[in-house]
């Protein structure tokens, strides 16, 4: 039992902290984890089809933006694994996995906070021109976001399927709740880092205006970026005749200057 | 496109060599992902090679570090074309002592939105979703085929896209940075593009700080009021876009550090669940 726990902690961390360390390869998904979870357990052809059942059940199941209740290579790595050290089928795969996969939802969650902690100290090396310790920071943070799964499924394959199913079921409702609130409201100190490198006092109604968009027409970013662009070049376009006509005014400043001062008199 | 090509070919050997490094780096763009950061640290790390290279004095590369190690996120397979344009840009303000930096990041900000929208649906909307197809009907059989095909279809096209479009960033910003500057153009544009970045961060403000309260006071006997509801009739967003406004005033003005901000809010989110707000 230790090999197998400890050969599925392996799978979780290369298929789960390979695809976030190579460029988001897809090595994730439940084809790819199912199929390992088959090859390291000894019966790759129950893998291959655990895995393409339970990819077909998370294809909707997408990383954007950080934000999944659901982790499907968590929910893969447990499920089939379950399922194949009890000698189940691909229905207990599935129904081990729904709920596992929430729990690595929650674990992810729970991780992305914690690694937000470390947001300050990059700030800090930076500062300080250290650019050696950021990168010992980049793969550091990535080593121990990973290796926490890792450790997880290895302790959940050694207590078996029973209690922690029972532990899934009976985790506080608050601390789920807490826990989500927080992942939504966490990268409003993102924003604000980003908001500090392009405040300006004359331009930062902008912000709101684009704010207010989404809030209430909500509307794709695409279509933002246009209402966006429309803007910008407008603004653009009036200053860059404006840049004209102060170069004009400086070539013609003789004979226009009675007619610009009727102008100006007119209105004001 | 003969033109782009001609123009790709014309970038140095110095910058190839950056620019290969730059492609590898960004493919640890999300590897520590947090909440407070997204990709900014990867996408510092891919920066650094130029970083390092165009910039002699010390107190000019911890301004670049500390340019790129703020929140950045996008689709990953076409950051690389961000990071090619902000590294053309630093090698720019690395020789010109006028460069406005500060348009570095606007120019990010306003572009990782878009590139977001139509690299997340090219490829996790189509490509990987073909690539489960025809993997999935090879694992019908069992084959051991289908997670090799399923990483072939998905992984070949989005390196390539990512490697080209650093190549295209980069030449993109060599070219036109150079000319804009010469006509004295630039300064409209940074404006421009301050303006456009801004009203994209505020979108996106609205789009991933989210907030939602399930909390209902009944009212009587049969009405019951939601506080979302209350909220939403008030300004829709009001809470993510106070939060994110009291965090930039708290670092901003107050100097307050970044972690008991996070304190403050992971707290916060524990006492309203708590108490049955959220």
């Amino acid at each position: 039992m230790i090999m197998s726990a400890f050969l599925l902690a392996v799978v979780m961390f290369i298929t789960f902290g390979g695809n976030w360390l190579i460029g988001q390869n897809m090595a994730d998904r439940p084809i790819v984890v199912g199929s390992l979870v088959g090859l390291v357990l000894g019966d790759l052809q129950s893998g291959v089809l655990m895995g393409a059942a339970l990819e077909a059940v998370f294809m909707g199941a997408v990383n954007v933006g950080g934000a999944t209740p659901l982790n499907p290579s968590f929910g893969t790595v447990l499920g089939a694994g379950f399922a194949m050290l009890s000698g189940g089928g691909v229905e207990i795969a599935i129904t081990l996995a729904i709920p596992l996969a929430l729990l690595g939802g929650l674990l992810e969650t729970t991780m992305s906070v914690v690694l937000s902690f470390f947001a300050g100290r990059f700030d800090k090396l930076a500062l300080e021109g250290n650019d050696k310790a950021i990168v010992a920071m980049h793969y550091g943070l990535w080593f121990l976001r990973y290796i926490v799964f890792a450790i997880v499924v290895f302790i959940a394959i050694m207590s078996g399927a029973t209690p922690v199913k029972l532990f899934v079921e009976n985790i506080p409702e608050v601390i789920m709740r807490g826990l989500a609130a927080c992942g939504g409201l966490i990268p409003a100190v993102g924003f604000a880092m980003l908001l500090k490198m392009l405040w300006n006092n004359k331009l930062s109604i902008y912000y709101i205006l684009g704010f207010v968009i989404v809030a209430y027409i909500k509307i794709p970013l695409i279509a933002l970026a246009i209402i966006g662009t429309v803007i910008a070049v407008a603004i653009a376009y009036r200053d860059y005749e404006i840049l004209n006509l102060k170069s004009d005014k400086f070539h013609t400043n003789n004979n226009s200057n009675s007619i610009m001062d009727d102008d100006e008199e007119f209105f004001s | 496109m003969s033109n782009l090509k001609s123009i790709i070919k014309q970038i140095s050997t110095t910058d190839r060599k950056l620019l290969r490094k730059m492609f590898f780096r960004s493919f640890t763009i999300f590897a520590p992902f947090s909440f407070a950061k997204h990709g900014a640290s990867g996408f510092c790390y891919a920066l650094m090679p130029f970083i390092n290279h165009y910039y002699t004095k010390l107190q000019d590369k911890k301004d670049a570090l500390t340019r790129h190690i703020v929140w950045f996120n996008t689709t990953q397979n076409v950051s690389t074309f961000v990071m090619g344009l902000a590294a053309s840009m630093e090698k720019e303000n690395s020789v010109k002592a006028d460069f406005d930096a500060q348009s570095i990041n606007a120019v990010k900000s306003s572009l990782m939105g878009p590139l977001a929208g139509i690299g997340d649906s090219l490829f996790w909307g189509v490509l990987r979703v073909v690539a489960a197809g025809v993997a999935l009907s090879l694992a019908q059989e069992g084959s051991f085929l289908a997670p090799i095909v399923f990483l072939l279809v998905y992984n070949i096209p989005s390196i390539a896209c990512r490697y080209f479009l650093g190549l295209i960033g980069f030449s993109l910003g060599s070219k036109y940075i150079e000319e804009l500057y010469a006509s004295g153009l630039i300064n409209i544009l940074t404006k421009a593009a301050s303006v456009l970045g801004l009203i994209m961060v505020g979108g996106m403000t609205s789009n991933i700080v989210t907030f939602n309260s399930v909390l209902t006071i009944s009212s009587g006997e049969n009405s019951s009021l939601s506080l979302q509801s209350i909220l939403d009739q008030i300004f829709v967003g009001i809470i993510p876009l106070t939060t994110t406004l009291l965090c930039f005033y708290l670092m901003n003005s107050k100097k307050v550090s970044f972690n008991f901000i996070i304190i403050g809010i992971v707290g916060m989110s524990i006492i309203l669940a708590t108490l049955g707000i959220v």
